[in-house]
């Protein structure tokens, strides 16, 4: 009796001594900015390393009272370094300067991160050279314009760093190579996410590069969904050009990471314009929904058939033609204003958005122009 | 570390069958029990978890505790001093299981997860944390003894370890990873969303504590015992940082002995 006691007594005051133990909780540590939402914002991108948000807004819109809705690290707080006396938080004044430095403190104030919040007004532009980088470490950023111009390139990297296989740049999905079409080209493979991804659903990552943002928050929750296509687009295109080389991994693997017998990876490149019912809509990486259809907001759609994308070790030409989808026409007064944005994606394996795709398979691309009526 | 455990129970199991085939009083026994040397065979589990002391603030509550099922054996043996014979020193040979699983949530809990090709992932979780544990020993403990009366015995000294085997390993879930530290980007996990990480590999090899237990004498040859084992060096290898705070085993040990 006394021992059953005695054993009793202990299983029942271990896990009590433990929670006694339990100390007050300490104010947050934590001083970041997560994401930032707003009126007229067509597209936020966050480079959570060198601490650089850009903001793309459209051209008519005034940034003399541009909206910034913080969602910020839990308790947090937020203060523009140099107020403008015309600040009304959440409204800020960037009309005498679109370039403004904020600084997140965190609750416990221990922590600051200082960010560069830029608004922009730009023109997606039409012509792609993959020639300069935004950065290179600790993966390659390509700048969609020159370096004057802000727009950069999103892709999976940042994705991709979180499963820690990388140990330096170039073994990244996405990275830049020397040898491009002409001058430098962009290359992308479809990769091993090793030990962290394999549990997960996400065995492999296709190297990937996309006009819009990666939103690394939600890269393990919801891939799919963490993925943003597109910038507005005023312009009528219609022909996608450019080169590219192509070679397939040599075993195809579902999102278990098993086998797939018999099938064989393919690339796949597209641009589509599509209706944007508000300004931060965007379609996300479920774009042809497990790969069978398409989007119902896609109204006009250059993709690389099957029969085109062939295995090549040399430079190869394609010219796609923008027809319509979902039998919808463009109506030219909405696009003047906007309501309409361009995604173009270009991935190493067609079903990479579902993590079926072969280890190995490479897109390279260069030298990729979108045509278009004005 | 199974085969072990087997072999020694057979072993034990063959002699303790020998004890009392042969008559009680076996020579040596009898020439043993003449120079005040007891010895005694001790089966029994451990129940106890490896924890932080004091628990750090990052740890805010401990969700759910399983022990499992740790099994221990051990020979020793007390010379007893004196005309009196109440004290006396024991040592002994045990072979043993720690182990434990535990669910917690935790807040800006530093970790680091390393990746088949040796890179990592480092930062700051806030969120579920599970964690296993499962360390098998072969242990020394030295104590002094007392008698208190004919029944009771009480012991107090110090155990020395040698770690054989260890694993602890787990996972994180339904929370948020900030990385590479509290600045960095915020990384959501939710359902199925786990990273698995495994420490096992910075695990110490030799480890030491404090031992305090009483033993009763149910039956001329039958006791029953319970012995508290406390840590008193950090599981982890000094150059291992990942976790921030050091971590002891505690465990009690129950079980009974039979007395040659």
């Amino acid at each position: 009796m006394k021992l059953r006691n005695v054993i009793t007594g202990f299983i029942a005051f271990l896990p009590a001594m433990l929670v006694s133990c339990i100390q007050d909780e300490a104010p947050n540590v934590e001083a970041a900015i997560d994401d930032i939402k707003g009126e007229n914002i067509q597209l936020t991108s966050i480079d959570h390393i060198r601490k650089e948000i850009e903001i793309y807004v459209l051209d008519g819109a005034d940034i003399s009272q541009q909206e910034l809705n913080f969602t910020l690290a839990e308790n947090a707080t937020i203060k523009a370094d140099n107020q403008e006396s015309t600040d009304q938080p959440p409204l800020y004044d960037f009309s005498q300067n679109n370039l403004r430095r904020f600084t997140v403190t965190a609750e416990d104030g221990s922590t600051t991160a200082s960010y560069l919040i830029r608004i922009n007004k730009i023109e997606l532009p039409t012509k792609y050279s993959f020639e300069e980088l935004r950065a290179i470490t600790p993966y390659n950023v390509f700048y969609l314009t020159n370096a004057s111009g802000i727009i950069q390139w999103a892709s999976g990297n940042p994705g991709y760093e979180l499963c820690g296989m990388a140990l330096d740049e170039k073994q990244y999905p996405t990275v830049q190579v020397l040898l491009g079409k002409e001058g430098k080209g962009v290359k992308l493979t479809t990769l091993s996410t090793g030990s962290f991804g394999q549990p997960i659903g996400m065995p492999i990552a296709a190297g990937n590069l996309f006009v819009g943002s990666f939103d690394v928050q939600n890269a393990v929750l919801a891939p799919l969904e963490a993925t943003h296509f597109g910038f507005p687009f005023t312009k009528l295109p219609t022909r996608m050009t450019g080169w590219f080389k192509y070679k397939a991994g040599e075993t195809m693997t579902d999102r278990s990471g098993n086998v797939i017998p018999g099938k064989k990876d393919r690339g796949d490149f597209y641009a589509a314009l599509y209706e944007a019912p508000t300004s931060d809509f965007s379609l996300d990486g479920d774009i042809f929904p497990n790969g069978e259809s398409i989007d119902e907001h896609i109204v006009l759609m250059a993709r690389i058939p099957e029969s085109q994308m062939i295995e090549t070790d040399q430079w190869t030409y394609f010219d796609l033609e923008f027809t319509p989808q979902n039998g919808k026409t463009v109506d030219r007064e909405a696009l003047r204003n906007g309501k309409y944005k361009l995604a173009i994606v270009f991935s190493s394996s067609i079903m990479g958005a579902y993590f079926e795709g072969a280890v190995g398979s490479e897109l390279w691309i260069d030298e990729v122009e979108i045509k278009y009526e004005n | 570390m199974k085969k072990y455990i087997l072999a020694l129970v057979a072993l034990c199991c063959c002699s303790g069958l020998m004890a009392q085939t042969q008559s009680p009083e076996h020579k040596g026994l009898l020439w043993s029990s003449l120079h005040g040397l007891d010895y005694e065979f001790k089966a029994g589990f451990n129940i106890g978890g490896t924890s932080p002391l004091p628990l750090p603030e990052e740890i805010r509550s401990i969700d759910s505790y399983q022990p499992g099922l740790s099994l221990t054996i051990e020979g020793n043996a007390t010379k007893w001093l004196g005309v009196k014979q109440k004290w006396g020193i024991s040592m002994g040979l045990q072979l043993g299981q720690k182990k434990m699983t535990t669910k917690a949530t935790v807040k800006n809990y530093g970790m680091e997860i390393f990746s088949d090709t040796g890179g990592k992932i480092k930062g700051l979780w806030t969120g579920g944390v599970k964690t296993s544990v499962n360390m098998s020993y072969l242990t020394v403990p030295i104590l002094a003894n007392y008698k208190i009366g004919e029944r009771w015995k009480v012991s107090f000294g110090t155990y020395l370890s040698y770690m054989m085997n260890g694993d602890f390993s787990g996972n994180v879930y339904e929370g948020h990873l900030r990385t590479p530290d509290a600045t960095g980007s915020r990384v959501n996990f939710t359902g199925d969303n786990v990273a698995t990480y495994d420490f096992s590999d910075d695990l110490r090899r030799f480890q030491w504590g404090l031992q305090a237990g009483g033993e009763w004498k149910a039956y001329k040859h039958l006791n029953v015992h319970a012995d508290l084992t406390w840590g008193l060096n950090d599981i982890f290898q000094d150059d291992f940082s990942t976790i921030t705070f050091a971590m002891y085993p505690i465990y009690l040990n129950l079980g009974f002995g039979y007395l040659f």
